[in-house]
């Protein structure tokens, strides 16, 4: 893979400014994708995972605001400082999203076609023919029989799975560098997700587009994932590549959250469980924001926060303590042997 | 459907040696009406459950597992007489309970069509031990005698039917009454069934909220003070507090964060050994399912395809639909290979099921036969049943 940053993400903060107070839900974010590749990011909810790639594209909520000093250079470009203008030219033409629910996110009184022609519109200097034609292809190439008529129908007379198609076949009609797939197969059902999931593998193939794949689902990130980011509470709590990630996990909540998950591969006990309960963003805990669920942790947690440190090339851990992580690791896996 | 029904009942026969049977569900149908037009006439049918048959032993845990819209939550909400059921039986603890949530005239009409009318015929073969029992009854007491004891006292029947049999919802949000106190929502129903008095309700309450981790001064709070997993333990403890014999779980978990999701599914196993409870535990996640059931029955579009003890499942899988729910499921695990299957095309709508088996148009192993004749579902191993024509050829 080139090693090519097409998106640095630096420093990123987006507050929320509610009655209740400011909610941090991005606290202090670093992340890159290089050219061609999946970066998964992986969270519960509450973690930041979406709030930070809608930033990327800057389409919160008029609450939410993005603060100063976060960076997001896209192609050397600073989205940051462009106007709305230049925005709305990158958006749908270089970054391209999909959402959890294809059947909000579409619109139910336009024809899918009428949908995806309006980015083609748009982006390119193509009039309508050539522009339905253009859908029609895509349409069949997301895998959608019968294009041709297909293309004439409303979102409400296609399946989960169509619509997710759909949905893809609009995202990539321009051809976008980098596709944001935001839970994008949680609403279908597994033998859905696998065919939505194979799609997505061999478009990326085809067009070399990179891609940031969001989800809760560990699994989906351990198949389609190059690198991974672990994020809790609006804050990255370790990166690495994705054998290193499930291999030899090194921050607490990592390990953590690989334990505590039925697994189809090996037999298990008896769930390993993260104590406690997901932070309440107007309320994260002092110091580390993992410290009050923490079973590694110290004194010295629950003071200050630790900064992302990068241990191994490619592998940053957020944790003052993850050597004991290792050991944990070890024990558990001596424990398998005997 | 009348030989899938045989098939059910003589292989309920072979596996019942030793074990309990607390539940056994025997050819469950359930349609719902699409109504159209002026009349609101019944143009179509939804057939969300069709033709489902399998058992639950006592103390195990059994595994539901199909896609949305397979008709696994209509399984249980039959189950519960939330819904009525079409036709089928559903058998507690050795007893016919299909009527005890009729009406006396209907129920008294079931119990004439399901057994009174095929015992006055005179080549009368009991086809299970529930004919054996309720034709012993007939023979000494009359018809009227039978009668009695299946629709006699129905309504301390149904009491003790929703105390032994209760239910955990999937949604932690909608399950709870936003304006009653945990206490009242907790005691309503022991109150109900007199199984405290009033004067004790705070202090089984109490026992209830500690027994799911959930501190007992909060006893007075409401619902939106807490969070999903511990309104999820709330709505367990509601079940517990029933002391009931089974608990049917409707994706208990799967609204939680998965730090969450572990913590609920070790509570939920903890109390099954201390309580000898008994689970129906149904779910679309098979990952979930292998980890918590001892036995699973796979369902798709209101059949089931598969039943096996757990490890036999998940080493042979035997049904092309099984073995490709398996190979779908993301594994956390970059190094682990499998085989992947990836399925074409949708589950197709209840209302109009291909014919013959109902998994054949997305089959990659299908052949001419399966679009003709609909499978029977046959016991190929101990205890492991599988309705396909040629099982184990994917």
């Amino acid at each position: 893979m080139e090693k090519n940053p097409l998106l640095i993400v630096r420093n990123l903060r987006t507050y929320f400014y509610t009655e209740d107070g400011v909610v941090k839900a991005v606290d202090g974010v670093d992340f890159e994708v290089y050219e061609g590749e999946t970066l998964g990011i992986v969270g519960e909810s509450g973690s930041g995972k979406s709030v930070s790639s809608l930033a990327v594209l800057r389409l919160l909520d008029p609450k939410g605001k993005i603060e100063e000093g976060s960076e997001i250079i896209f192609n050397g470009k600073s989205l940051l400082e462009l106007s709305e203008d230049e925005m709305r030219r990158i958006r749908g033409n270089d970054i391209a999203m999909i959402f959890q629910e294809p059947m909000v996110a579409l619109n139910p009184v336009f024809t899918i076609g009428d949908q995806i022609m309006e980015a083609i519109l748009l982006h390119r200097d193509v009039d309508k023919k050539a522009a339905r034609q253009m859908a029609i292809d895509m349409l069949n190439k997301v895998g959608i029989p019968e294009p041709e008529k297909r293309i004439d129908e409303y979102p409400h007379e296609l399946s989960g799975g169509m619509r997710q198609r759909a949905m893809i076949a609009m995202a990539l009609s321009c051809r976008p560098k980098l596709l944001i797939a935001d839970e994008p197969t949680t609403a279908l059902d597994v033998t859905i997700q696998a065919q939505i999931l194979e799609l997505m593998k061999e478009l990326q193939r085809e067009y070399g587009m990179a891609i940031i794949l969001i989800t809760h689902d560990v699994g989906v990130i351990a198949e389609n994932a190059d690198r991974v980011v672990v994020m809790y509470g609006g804050k990255v709590m370790e990166t690495s590549d994705v054998q290193t990630t499930f291999k030899k996990p090194k921050h607490p909540y990592t390990w953590g959250l690989l334990n505590s998950i039925p697994r189809l591969d090996i037999e298990q006990e008896r769930l390993y469980s993260i104590p406690g309960m997901v932070p309440d963003p107007l309320h994260f805990p002092a110091g580390c924001r993992f410290s009050n669920r923490c079973e590694f942790g110290e004194e010295k947690c629950s003071v200050e926060m630790p900064p992302l440190v990068e241990i191994e090339p490619g592998h940053m851990v957020r944790c003052f303590f993850h050597q004991k992580v290792e050991e944990a690791q070890k024990l558990s896996k001596a424990g398998e042997g005997a | 459907m009348t030989n899938n029904k045989t098939v059910a009942t003589n292989n309920a026969q072979n596996t019942n040696e030793g074990k309990n049977v607390l539940l056994r569900v025997d050819n469950l149908v359930k349609y719902f009406p699409i109504k159209a037009g002026v009349f609101k006439r019944t143009v179509a049918w939804v057939k969300a459950v069709d033709g489902v048959s399998f058992e639950v032993y006592e103390g195990e845990t059994v595994g539901l597992v199909g896609e949305s819209g397979c008709g696994k939550t209509t399984v249980g909400m039959a189950l519960l007489r939330l819904y009525e059921p079409t036709s089928g039986r559903i058998i507690v603890n050795g007893e016919d309970t299909t009527h005890y949530f009729l009406p006396m005239r209907k129920a008294k009409k079931y119990v004439r069509s399901t057994y009174i009318n095929r015992f006055q015929k005179d080549d009368f073969t009991p086809q299970d031990d529930l004919d054996i029992k309720y034709y012993d009854i007939f023979k000494k007491n009359g018809e009227n005698g039978l009668l009695d004891y299946l629709v006699g006292d129905l309504e301390n029947k149904r009491l003790s039917f929703r105390r032994n049999i209760q239910i955990v919802f999937q949604d932690p949000y909608s399950s709870l009454d936003p304006r009653m106190r945990v206490k009242n929502i907790l005691a309503e129903g022991p109150l109900a069934h007199k199984i405290i008095e009033k004067s004790q309700a705070i202090e089984a309450v109490g026992k209830g909220l500690e027994e799911v981790g959930i501190h007992t001064t909060h006893m007075y709070r409401f619902p939106h003070e807490f969070s999903g997993g511990q309104r999820q333990r709330i709505g367990i403890a509601r079940a517990l507090l029933m002391n009931p014999k089974l608990i049917i779980a409707d994706e208990a978990v799967a609204a939680l964060d998965v730090s969450i999701r572990s913590q609920v599914i070790n509570l939920m196993m903890d109390l099954q050994k201390e309580h000898n409870l008994t689970y129906l535990f149904i779910s679309h996640d098979l990952s979930l399912i292998k980890y918590i059931s001892s036995r699973v029955v796979v369902m798709y579009l209101g059949k089931v395809v598969e039943t096996s003890p757990k490890e036999e499942l998940f080493e042979t899988p035997l049904h092309p639909y099984t073995k490709a729910l398996m190979s779908a499921i993301p594994v956390p695990n970059p190094e682990f290979k499998k085989q992947r299957i990836i399925l074409q095309g949708d589950v197709p709508s209840p209302v109009n099921p291909p014919s013959g088996c109902p998994f054949h148009p997305r089959c990659p192993v299908a052949k001419p036969i399966c679009s003709k004749e609909v499978p029977l579902l046959r016991e190929v191993s101990p205890d492991h049943i599988v309705a396909c024509h040629f099982p184990g050829s994917l």
